[in-house]
């Protein structure tokens, strides 16, 4: 069953070694069996998004199953914009991301609209993290305000996944990325309530395993047909994958 | 096949749960999977009532014997530890768990502070849930004057570095692996500390058997590393 994580980090794990280069992060991909990834920058993250996010650039560039998704922060909107118009037209880069100085929070909407009404231009989606339900409202709110956008979910509202559920069944532009909460349950759940083309596996790795969040999509008892559309069907149809012209 | 000890199952009603952790559904994992044996606690000694706890627990696991009982105590609830220590060895316990973060209490608790020196000298090791960075640290300076062994559980990325630090400083401190799911993790953690220092668990049914399965399959460790963090370390430990 082929595999397209849509959550995966280059650097910012604990154990060394792992996820810091190109090469470190295709070898785990090929020892566990997945195509592709979209990779975030934890230096643009953690430190400085403008040279996290050219770093990155540089890193998946020679590779055509690594993917990038930019990461802007609210509390640098010139340099957001500059860096989303020198790396958004690239095909690389599939997806915009935006945190703040306090991740820990909800975003601030008020400033995160000046990034989304800069990055809508670029038809792509919007990847927010939602550790909590308070972050989960928030990409409600942002996803009924902009309803040509699709935002994603990351990490669907961790141990409140199912505030993400019930935000994702008021939204048809809501869309729900696997990590966050390793939970036997969620997925039969979050399938019952709005199905299963807005789920898009991501597993956030390195600080969880692919392996170990793929075997949450597994273990559950899903139809297979609904299994490959998460692993991988549903993220092929959204950053249309295969579609040769605009990869390239 | 392998020999599997889960040291780390529930059941019974969750609150955060769709539905109470399902002991029909940890059997059928169990089977799943080829677990050997698991250890488990009905979730009403954590939430609600230790003793009734303990007493769901010994029923399950009577009925069921792929399932060894794992006793709790709320050290909030409990004012005759000693005693209630020595009911828990008499009633055949072989493992007994407390959680204070979600019981909120302090590792500095006194009442706390007496459970370990109950334990002092008895063949119960101790299994502690902490996720937060600091409370692995302070539970273990409550017992550094003590010969109990402490079990780890629910260690994350969050708090891994200070739960190495503590398991190369005490040889009675070890891990279970349930929330070591990152890459690379177990086999840095065993590199770091020894393969004997590691149990398996995985926190079923609430949790996927097959992450915390997978986690140990993946890792770059010798399969005789594998095989005692699966089995054989729990069974020396737990004296199984």
């Amino acid at each position: 069953m082929p595999v397209f994580d849509i959550h995966t980090w280059l650097g910012g794990g604990v154990v060394p070694g792992v996820a810091g280069n190109a090469s470190q992060i295709i070898h785990s991909m090929a020892a566990r069996d997945v195509e592709g990834a979209i990779v975030f920058s934890a230096h643009a993250m953690l430190a400085d998004a403008t040279a996290g996010n050219r770093i990155l650039k540089s890193t998946i560039d020679p590779h055509p199953n690594l993917y990038g998704g930019l990461v802007t922060n609210t509390n640098r909107i010139p340099q957001s914009i500059a860096i989303m118009r020198e790396l958004m037209l690239g095909k690389k880069f599939l997806g915009m991301l935006i945190t703040s100085p306090h991740p820990e929070q909800p975003l601030a909407r008020y400033v995160a609209d000046e990034l989304i009404n800069a990055y809508r231009r670029y038809s792509k989606p919007l990847f927010l993290p939602t550790p909590t339900a308070a972050h989960v409202h928030v990409a409600l709110d942002i996803a009924r305000e902009y309803p040509m956008l699709k935002v994603i979910c990351l990490g669907m509202g961790g141990s409140e996944w199912r505030a993400a559920i019930n935000a994702a069944h008021y939204c048809p532009n809501l869309l729900l990325e696997t990590s966050g909460e390793l939970n036997r349950t969620k997925l039969a759940v979050t399938l019952e309530v709005i199905g299963f083309h807005r789920i898009l596996f991501g597993s956030g790795s390195p600080h969880v395993d692919s392996a170990a969040s793929k075997a949450v999509v597994t273990e559950a008892e899903l139809p297979s047909q609904v299994k490959e559309a998460i692993l991988y069907g549903n993220a092929d149809k959204l950053f249309r994958l295969h579609e040769e012209e605009y990869r390239m | 096949m392998a020999d599997i000890i889960d040291i780390n199952t529930l059941f019974g009603p969750r609150p955060k749960e769709a539905s109470d952790l399902s002991l029909d559904d940890l059997l059928a994992l169990r089977e799943t999977y080829s677990v050997t044996t698991s250890f488990t606690l009905s979730t009403i000694g954590i939430l609600l009532d230790f003793r009734s706890g303990n007493s769901a627990t010994l029923a399950a696991c009577s009925d069921n014997p792929g399932l060894l009982p794992a006793a709790t105590i709320n050290p909030q609830k409990c004012f005759d530890i000693p005693n209630t220590i020595d009911e828990i060895v008499q009633k055949g316990f072989k493992l007994l768990r407390v959680f204070p973060e979600i019981q909120d209490w302090e590792p500095d608790y006194a009442p706390f502070i007496t459970l370990v020196r109950a334990l002092n000298n008895k063949h119960l090791p101790l299994m502690v849930d902490v996720s937060k960075p600091g409370v692995a640290s302070r539970i273990m300076k409550t017992c550094e004057n003590s010969n109990v062994t402490v079990i780890l559980s629910g260690v994350d990325e969050t708090c891994l570095a200070e739960a190495v630090t503590l398991m190369q400083e005490n040889p009675n401190l070890y891990m279970e692996t349930s929330h070591l799911l990152g890459e690379g993790v177990i086999a840095h953690v065993a590199r770091l500390t020894d393969d004997s220092k590691l149990l398996f668990g995985t926190g079923s049914p609430a949790n996927p058997v097959l992450s915390s399965l997978t986690a140990i399959e993946i890792a770059d460790i010798t399969d005789s590393a594998r095989s005692n963090i699966l089995a054989g370390n729990a069974r020396r430990l737990l004296n199984l």
